[in-house]
């Protein structure tokens, strides 16, 4: 059996330019361009892994990460963001400290631009 | 001849004038006054100078005033004579001293008697006791002068804290604007290299690689260019806390240690002295700050030869100094001015915002930062800092 990834991000080709790799490493892999479709599709089908960017429309990535987790839904989930990471941006507002808790929720946070080789290296390991 | 009511009469007018002047001398000798001259002294002295001074008139008399009083004048007394002898009065301030050695102020009024030929007689000297008056005024003056004072140390506060909003509105504002920059160029940046990726991996074509190559490089070299901009982004109010220097400047050390262990450069540490000096500082921007010095050191010495010393010792008045000197290849004098300029750079890939970025952290920590060079010997980076935050 295929495992089931889905990338969760507003730039087509972004998901194009991954979508192709992780399709020829052997995964059945979806696209959503918006929070709420892709929160929907983890919803109602059955996914291994998520990609997820924090700066979508519809939901943004946070809200889409919380509402997988609060719903006990059995998928991986790996940040792929060009946000500045929590670290880097040491004594940011408030709602930066509550966006770190959830952030702590995925299973692996990686910025952009980011190594394609260490992500395909993350997915593999959180599918094995 | 005049009737025996007429003399009656006179006697009682006599009488009566006997008595007024009797009234009018016993009213003079309860005023402060006394009457002198420069040959007898002190000729006539009333019960109010008595009450005034404390000497009775057995003791005043034949005394020169200025003597018995120890009168200290505004201008010598002669000059005071001249001015009385010729404007028949005088007024102005004295300090005398009473019989039991406390010091007044009198105000003073010298009235020139003369002779019926014009000649001058005596002076009657009249004075009251305006102690209390001149302490009130002195009183008075000096709450004066401390209100001011008061009220110029806070228009000054004021003013500080307003420069200060204005400033980190604007560095907060820099700070909104280079991360956003900085986030919506990174993910661009994402796409352009997976997509380089996916080239090399369809076309596993040999020809093609020292292309894709620089491409990754370049991308590389904008992503580092991107995270100089963020830090652009960590220029913010400092939130203090009490850090150890010493622990921040090791840290510091020994990842410049590790990032130059190919370059094998000497990093040397005298900082002993702080070992147990506390201070009040953002732990990440100081560390930001040694991060970017230590950097351009290690940058600058050659290969093999590099030294850097690390220095640290407080400096008295609260302050702590810290030197980073290298042995490098030293910067251009003409250069020398120019190098806290946004932007600004010789390196090849530099941003020319690490040390702006430097500059305005630890100005926001109220410190100082300068750079001594001299070209192919090395350079000399000061920073000093105070221990403690000062008060707006």
């Amino acid at each position: 059996m295929k495992k089931k990834l889905l990338i969760i991000d507003d730039d087509i080709e972004m998901c194009e330019e991954i979508s192709d790799i992780l399709r020829d490493e052997g995964y059945d892999v979806n696209m959503a361009h918006d929070g709420l479709e892709g929160k929907n599709m983890l919803f109602e089908n059955a996914y291994d892994l998520v990609l997820l960017d924090i700066k979508i429309p519809g939901m943004n990535g946070f809200e889409v990460l919380k509402a997988v987790r609060e719903n006990k839904i059995n998928v991986k989930v790996i940040i792929l963001s060009g946000r500045p990471m929590v670290k880097e941006l040491s004594g940011q507002p408030a709602s930066y400290d509550e966006e770190e808790v959830i952030l702590r929720q995925a299973d692996c946070i990686m910025g952009k631009p980011y190594d394609i080789v260490k992500v395909l290296k993350k997915t593999e390991e959180l599918l094995s | 001849m005049s009737s025996p009511d007429n003399t009656n009469t006179i006697e009682e007018k006599l009488k009566e004038q006997d008595i007024k002047l009797q009234e009018q001398a016993r009213m003079l000798d309860l005023a402060q006054i006394f009457v002198w001259n420069e040959t007898d002294g002190i000729t006539q002295w009333t019960h109010g100078a008595e009450m005034l001074y404390g000497w009775t008139k057995e003791e005043a008399l034949g005394k020169k005033p200025y003597e018995l009083l120890k009168t200290l004048p505004p201008k010598p007394i002669e000059n005071i004579l001249e001015e009385v002898y010729l404007g028949h009065h005088w007024d102005g301030e004295l300090i005398q001293t009473k019989k039991d050695g406390r010091q007044i102020t009198v105000a003073s009024g010298w009235a020139l008697h003369t002779g019926d030929n014009g000649a001058p007689k005596a002076i009657i000297e009249s004075n009251s006791d305006i102690t209390k008056l001149k302490l009130y005024e002195l009183a008075l003056s000096r709450d004066k002068d401390a209100f001011e004072k008061m009220v110029n140390d806070k228009t000054r506060q004021l003013v500080s804290a307003q420069l200060e909003l204005e400033r980190t509105k604007r560095l907060s504002d820099i700070g909104t604007l280079a991360a956003t920059v900085a986030h919506e160029l990174r993910n661009p940046l994402g796409v352009i290299r997976t997509a380089v990726y996916n080239i090399k991996r369809k076309c596993q074509n040999q020809m093609l690689d020292s292309h894709i190559g620089n491409i990754e490089k370049k991308i590389l070299e904008s992503d580092q260019i991107i995270n100089n901009l963020l830090g652009y982004s960590r220029i913010r109010t400092p939130q203090y806390e009490k850090i150890k220097l010493y622990e921040v400047l090791d840290e510091c050390v020994n990842i410049a240690k590790e990032r130059f262990d190919k370059k094998h450069v000497a990093f040397n540490k005298d900082t002993e002295s702080i070992r147990e000096q506390f201070m009040d500082g953002d732990h990440f921007q100081i560390r930001e700050v040694l991060n970017n010095v230590l950097d351009n050191a290690g940058q600058a010495v050659e290969d093999g030869m590099g030294i850097v010393t690390v220095s640290a010792f407080s400096r008295g008045e609260g302050k702590v100094a810290l030197t980073i000197n290298d042995n490098g290849s030293g910067i251009e004098p003409s250069d020398i001015a120019r190098l806290f300029e946004p932007f600004f750079t010789r390196k090849s890939k530099g941003t020319g915002l690490g040390l702006t970025v430097c500059k305005e952290l630890i100005n926001l920590h109220h410190g100082n930062i300068d750079i001594a060079s001299e070209l192919n010997k090395g350079t000399t980076v000061t920073i000093t800092l105070p221990l403690e935050r000062p008060a707006l």
